[in-house]
């Protein structure tokens, strides 16, 4: 019996402390997330949050479906192929950051998908995430 | 039968205590004839016939049974008869009375039980109290960021291939988790034959015709020094770094500057760090993480950024130029 309730009070206290490790890193938010939404017929936007310890530099990389007609971007994007558009955005000082994106017809959010990339501050490794809609 | 050893301690015996009861009500006996008999206190007794101590030293139980005037096996539990759980306590130590009176006046010991919920109790009490300590620790940990290691550090990042003739970068990081500032001369060895184009910030001083360059001041927060170097077009061959920082004014600390200390000559771009003729994304992340876009005329961002748009690059030797693939 005294062994079972000493394995049970291991149990617990395990138990808590994964829970609270789980609660902090929760409780931390991501240095980036991102929102793909759009409003009305052609308009696109890319809606970039920053937290601490923010990148000051980012790369978005947007997938598009085929045939898509570009528009215009704000900002200018840096790069685009046949299928993807790239943005290279430096000395990004604030903490929301919006990409505008005009296409000559309506955009298929459901084929779209939006990548982006930056440097951790805290670990130096490069970081990818994906824009949620 | 209802003999049991219990590791390291007496034997004991499961005894019946409503057979007890029964028996010694039918010979008239008292429970403080009992008591005195066997030599424990009445409320022992008491709690052997209400089952709240089925077992019992089998030393005492033949005393029992012998003021009980029938034979041990008389009163003991029948085999399979289980005790129920409320009474599976066993008598602990105290059901000697060891020199006391049989008289009832003299309460027992109150019997020590074993409560599962205790050490859960305790467990729980654990877990909150590292709550706080959790709190604490996570706050140092995420939010006082600058509250680093107490040992100031000196450590340069440089790439470990170049283009003879083109600029390479040397960047040294010095952190300091003082608060107060830290007097200190930051002192750079240049490689042999190589010449200097720019630093960031200004160096205080240069000494014996180029050799070495050195910064000198007041440092309170992680501080980037950075330098840019060039050697001649026709030159092969490695390159070594050195250096050293001095802290302090009165008892002054000399500490070697960490990291990489040499850089080969090849036909790579110095931020190409995988060698494979382009720039990836992750490689130019990492060349603006650690100089800041705009800020170093020596560090050509708009050729890294083209190479970086485009397929891939070649260095054109003859040309001394870099060659874009689209």
């Amino acid at each position: 019996m005294a062994q079972k309730n000493t394995t049970l009070s291991i149990v617990i206290t395990l138990a808590s402390v994964i829970f609270l490790l789980a609660l902090v890193s929760i409780s931390r938010a991501e240095p980036v997330t991102a929102r793909l939404y759009q409003s009305g017929k052609t308009m696109t936007f890319i809606e970039l949050s920053l937290a601490p310890p923010a990148p000051a530099t980012l790369i978005v990389e947007m997938k598009l479906p085929a045939g898509v007609d570009v528009v215009r971007t704000v900002p200018h994007f840096s790069k685009q192929n046949k299928n993807s558009i790239k943005w290279l955005l430096k000395n990004i000082k604030d903490r929301s950051f919006t990409i505008q994106l005009e296409t000559g017809t309506k955009l298929d959010l459901g084929s779209s998908q939006v990548h982006i990339r930056y440097r951790n501050r805290d670990s130096g490794s490069v970081q990818e995430v994906q824009a949620h809609q | 039968m209802s003999d049991e050893m219990y590791p390291g301690g007496p034997v004991m015996v499961k005894i019946d205590g409503s057979k007890v009861r029964q028996i010694r009500e039918q010979k008239g006996l008292t429970q403080l004839y009992i008591a005195t008999a066997v030599e424990v206190t009445t409320d022992t007794v008491s709690r052997w016939e209400n089952k709240r101590y089925p077992s019992i030293k089998k030393e005492n139980g033949l005393k029992l049974a012998e003021a009980l005037e029938v034979p041990l096996e008389e009163i003991l539990e029948s085999a399979g008869q289980e005790p129920s759980a409320e009474n599976s306590s066993v008598q602990p130590a105290g059901e000697k009375d060891s020199g006391a009176s049989p008289s009832p006046a003299k309460p027992d010991p109150p019997p020590r039980q074993v409560r599962p919920y205790l050490s859960l109790r305790t467990a729980l009490l654990l877990s909150l109290m590292l709550i706080p300590l959790f709190g604490i620790s996570m706050y140092f940990l995420f939010f006082q960021e600058d509250i680093v290691s107490p040992q100031i550090t000196a450590r340069r990042t440089v790439s470990p291939h170049f283009i003879a003739g083109q600029p390479l970068p040397v960047f040294i990081h010095v952190s300091n988790p003082a608060e107060n500032p830290v007097s200190f001369i930051l002192r750079e060895n240049l490689p042999p034959g190589t010449k200097i184009l720019s630093t960031d910030p200004e160096i205080s001083d240069k000494h014996k015709k180029n050799k070495s360059i050195q910064w000198l001041g007041n440092i309170t927060r992680p501080a980037l020094f950075l330098y840019v170097i060039a050697t001649p077009e026709n030159f092969v061959g490695t390159i070594s770094f050195d250096g050293m920082l001095k802290i302090g004014s009165t008892e002054a600390t000399e500490i070697s500057v960490s990291g990489a200390s040499s850089a080969t000559s090849g036909l790579h771009h110095w931020a190409d760090k995988d060698r494979d003729n382009r720039i990836s994304d992750e490689e130019i992340l990492t060349i603006y993480d650690l100089a800041e876009p705009g800020r170093y005329d020596d560090i050509d961002m708009d050729q890294l950024e083209e190479i970086w748009l485009g397929d891939g690059y070649v260095w054109q030797p003859d040309k001394q130029q870099f060659s874009i693939l689209e």
